[in-house]
């Protein structure tokens, strides 16, 4: 049995932002995630910083929260944001009205926009579609939310809290109005252990309403997945974003040395098996290339759906149901100590955090204030090789004559792989090919893993790390990821890569027909 | 770049591939004037084994120890196979008939008439394949004779860990175990390319002291498993004498990409159809391929140095899937891009993927390629002739999946035997019209 004040259910932005939030004010905490971190939609968005003018006429109360948390993170974040800029345009056949009322609109909520001339926009993005009929610019900005989460919750650790990961809530025990405590499974030992705090909070995204409901309340959740593509290299210095009402497709944000093009909303009934489509893929394609033609022909290297976790009160449909975030304190429901927050952007994350953590501190009686807002989010160390670039750069700033790339797309070298392996297994976990790739950027280049896979493979049961027929799993899982969100974008020259692929895993070394 | 000139032959193979080879190696057995245009660059994966055939993914059966068993399930699951064009025994004289060539080539395979046999794969599984390179196929006896096997790991040789191997073969009970050696020879960078040591073992002066080191590393193993590295033209004679100096059988274990089994194949057999007279034309582009006057194919090949124009009576097309080039898509519609040969499309509510990368039963997308007549000519929309002298060999056929069969060098060999076959009969036949006229009714 471990004892805390409070237990967050969940391991995205929300959930490790409520643990830094919490921490910073004196509250004890244990964060548990049923997967790694970001495994659900604050893994699989954007990554974009809204200004607030994507809301200006649905709802401009969430515009404004926009503008004012973009702000706040600009200044305390800066780390995690790329401070891009960004565009509005409206192409031939879009609402002339809606694009002549958005300056008005974006006054009214109190958004920075200011309308630029044709020429000003081609000179600032020269890949602009010629059939461009108006533009403006805004404080839009690009975001890395895996980098946003792993500080929060390094923080948040350093500060005193703990962290289960790969961990499941499997129940509550409740004695009245009162959650008494709840059970935990370990998915790797499958050992189930009991964790008593004085208020849960249920910050599990799209799955808040699972918990919810094993703790006796109810959430009525909408699910809307939606897909977004990755292009190879950056098309676009600023955001790009198409001047209509929040539509398919309709947001080209650059990250690093890559742009993002999406989304689609599409409304699904379970949360198994999330995977983007060809179909969607294609959909995407045609709805971007009206604003940025270039993008019919550019090289994807992967796909990716996130499902954003909705709630919805009414009879709203798609993209009529509020993205503000919602937050239910159950008591109407008959529990006294269990708070549950969904919704949402990433953009607010922190507000979201900040409201979840005053109505738990107001439970709690703890009179600290939020801290979130007004100091600087610490930079952690551990985990950046994500970013791209880094790891070539660092590679080949080393000079390490025994260091040799595992990956020569993405340039992972061995010591690369060994600090996460040591990592890992500092937390007494065997690491897989997959927690690996999640880490460093393995399999994230053109080959898609079809020879660094096995190349890692071959090095880790060199080092012992990989025994039996291990290898050949891990391979297997480490392809199908990757596979998920290739295989959609597979409509060109991509063919070739996958006959390659197949010539070797499935011709020479018949991995299809091993059963494990 | 050198004057335009003309030269005419019976013959064009475009490919040069398996397929593109073994149709200039038949050509060249039956005198016809041939000339083979290609890159060549599929050539560089190969394992250096001749697959028959080793699965049937529709049904299911994974497992075929008798090809030749395995060939009545897989065409009586997928009647418009490949294979479907050629009688058991054709086959297996075709394979004989290219075996043949490899040797003398100085690439000799070994295998069981009736039987598939295997090798060891660096992921430590066993591979079936139906003729396999000498130099491999001791570890096919050393496996069945239940010798005690030790691999040579070779440290910082990425994607080849003797432990793997090893940790893998323990489910079939085989005896082995691993040493790591240093290589000798040059490193690159620090990094181990499977080629340059090679070509170290052969021009350098590496071979000496490799082999000691690996003499140094036998306790009391009877068979020795070494990543293929030994040597490019002179493979044979080097691992014999490695045999004698250990005086212990030494099999070779195929490497990762770039392979070393690929290069030799394309430099000896390319070097031997030379030597068999055929006019052998590598990294040329086509350019537009028209009929002349008299029927005849007429394109030019142009490459930095020189552009010739070719005039020939027939076309074999070998030019492979997606990753030769036979075959490109565009937004998901494929199409032959030199002829504009007609290929089906799949079904378009049908998903050309599976969703599992694995799925048992492969992806609809291997089975999409030209459909051809009995003597592997492409037919048309309409199921027609496309062209009485154009033919087409190898991966870039319709109805098969030679990876998931494990069938890639058998579509090879056979496609190509029975469209050189049905030329050199037409040949004979003077004008062709009597083979020909024959079949047209026949033609789906």
């Amino acid at each position: 049995m471990i004892e805390t004040d409070v237990l967050i259910i969940g391991g995205g932005a929300t959930g490790a932002g409520i643990a830094r939030d919490l921490s910073l004010r004196g509250v004890k905490c244990i964060l548990v995630e049923q997967q790694d971190f970001n495994n659900g939609a604050t893994g699989a968005n954007h990554g974009l910083l809204h200004s607030g003018a994507r809301y200006v006429a649905k709802d401009p109360e969430a515009a404004s929260e926009c503008r004012v948390e973009g702000e706040i993170l600009k200044k305390l974040a800066p780390h995690c944001i790329e401070n891009t800029g960004g565009l509005f345009v409206a192409v031939e056949g879009d609402d002339e009205k809606y694009a002549a009322d958005f300056p008005a609109m974006c006054k009214r909520a109190d958004i920075p926009v200011k309308s630029i001339s044709l020429k000003e926009a081609f000179e600032m993005e020269p890949s602009l579609s010629d059939r461009l009929i108006s533009a403006y610019y805004v404080e839009d900005s690009s975001i890395d939310p895996f980098r946003l989460t792993l500080d929060n919750m390094n923080d948040a650790l350093n500060n005193g809290s703990k962290c289960f990961r790969f961990t499941k809530v499997e129940g509550f025990s409740k004695d009245g109005r009162v959650i008494k405590s709840a059970f935990l499974r370990d998915k790797n030992t499958n050992n189930v252990f009991e964790v008593r705090a004085l208020q849960y909070i249920n910050a599990a995204g799209a799955w808040a309403g699972n918990i919810a409901s094993l703790a006796g309340a109810y959430i009525p959740m909408v699910y809307s997945k939606g897909t977004l593509i990755i292009t190879s290299s950056r098309i676009n210095k600023r955001v790009i974003n198409r001047l209509r009402l929040a539509g398919d497709a309709d947001i080209l944000v650059p990250g690093g040395t890559v742009s993002i093009l999406g989304t689609t909303s599409v409304e699904i009934d379970d949360l198994d098996n999330i995977r983007p489509t060809s179909r969607e893929v294609d959909l995407i394609i045609s709805e971007g290339m009206k604003m940025v033609p270039c993008l019919e022909n550019v090289r994807y290297v992967r796909s990716y759906a996130g499902v954003r976790p909705l709630v919805c009160f009414g009879e709203k449909a798609g993209r009529k149901i509020s993205r503000n975030y919602t937050l239910m304190d159950h008591e109407d429901q008959g529990i006294d100590n269990f708070i549950s927050i969904t919704g949402g952007k990433l953009t607010t994350y922190r507000l979201m955090a900040e409201k979840t953590s005053d109505l738990c501190c107001k439970r709690l009686k703890n009179t600290n204030p939020c801290l979130t807002d007004s100091i600087p989010l610490p930079e952690s160390e551990g985990s950046s090789w994500t970013m791209p670039g880094k790891s070539a750069s660092e590679w080949l700033g080393s000079n390490s004559p025994k260091d040799t790339l595992l990956c020569e797309c993405e340039m992972v070298s061995k010591s690369m792989v060994d600090s996460v392996v040591k990592e890992i297994v500092s937390q007494g976990r065997t690491p897989t090919l997959k927690e690996i790739g999640l880490r460093t950027r393995l399999g994230k280049g053109s080959c898609q893993g079809a020879f660094c896979s096995f190349r890692t493979a071959a090095y880790l049961y060199d080092c012992g790390v990989l025994k039996n027929e291990e290898g050949i799993k891990e391979i297997k899982e480490f392809i199908n990821e990757r596979w998920k969100g290739f295989m959609p974008l597979i409509r060109e020259k991509e063919f070739a890569q996958v006959e390659l692929q197949e010539a070797f895993l499935c011709n020479l070394f018949g991995l299809e027909n091993s059963n494990i | 770049m050198k004057e335009d000139q003309i030269k005419t032959f019976e013959l064009a193979v475009i490919g040069a591939g398996i397929a593109g080879i073994a149709s200039s190696v038949f050509a060249s057995y039956r005198g016809i004037d041939t000339i083979m245009i290609g890159r060549s660059s599929g050539l560089d994966f190969a394992s250096g084994c001749l697959d028959l055939l080793g699965s049937e993914p529709l049904s299911g059966k994974n497992d075929f120890s008798n090809p030749w068993e395995g060939i009545d399930v897989l065409l009586n699951v997928n009647p418009f196979h490949p294979y479907r064009n050629l009688s058991k025994d054709s086959i297996m004289s075709a394979f004989n008939e290219f075996s043949g060539f490899m040797s003398c080539a100085g690439l000799p395979l070994s295998g069981q008439s009736r039987k598939n046999s295997f090798i060891i794969t660096p992921a430590g599984t066993l591979k079936k394949s139906f003729f396999i390179p000498n130099s491999m196929y001791e570890g096919f006896c050393a496996v069945n004779e239940k010798k005690k096997i030790l691999i040579i790991s070779i440290k910082g040789l990425k994607g080849f860990s003797g432990i793997q191997i090893c940790q893998n073969l323990k489910k079939y009970g085989i005896d082995c175990t691993t040493r790591e050696i240093e290589f000798p020879g040059i490193k690159i960078n620090n990094d181990l390319n499977c080629q340059h040591m090679a070509w170290d073992i052969e021009m350098g002066k590496a071979f000496e002291s490799f082999a000691s080191k690996i003499k140094t590393a036998v306790k009391n193993e009877n068979a020795i498993g070494i990543p293929a590295v030994l040597g490019i033209y002179q493979s044979e004679n080097l691992r014999a004498k490695l045999e004698r100096k250990l005086n212990l059988p030494v099999f070779e274990i195929p490497t990762f990409s770039p392979s070393v089994q690929g290069l030799r194949m394309k430099e000896k057999l390319i070097q031997k159809l030379k030597e068999n007279g055929v006019n052998i034309n590598l990294n040329s582009k086509i350019n537009s391929i028209q009929k002349d006057k008299n029927n005849d194919f007429i394109f030019s090949i142009e490459n930095n140095f020189h552009k010739k124009t070719i005039i020939a009576k027939n076309l074999i097309i070998a030019t492979g899937r997606f990753f030769g080039g036979g075959l490109q898509a565009e937004k998901r519609k494929v199409f032959e891009p030199l002829l504009d040969v007609y290929i089906e499309q799949p079904k378009p509510d049908k998903e050309l993927f599976e969703s599992d990368f694995f799925a048992k039963s492969g992806h609809l997308i291997n089975r999409c390629g030209i459909k051809t007549d009995r003597y592997f000519r492409p037919l048309n929309s309409k199921n027609q002739v496309f062209d009485e002298n154009l033919f087409s060999a190898g991966s870039i056929l319709s109805d098969q999946d030679w990876k998931r069969e494990k069938s890639g060098s058998g579509i090879g060999i056979v496609s190509s035997y029975v469209a050189v076959s049905a030329l050199s009969r037409s040949k004979k036949n003077e004008d062709g019209s009597c083979l020909f006229s024959e079949n047209k009714e026949n033609a789906a």
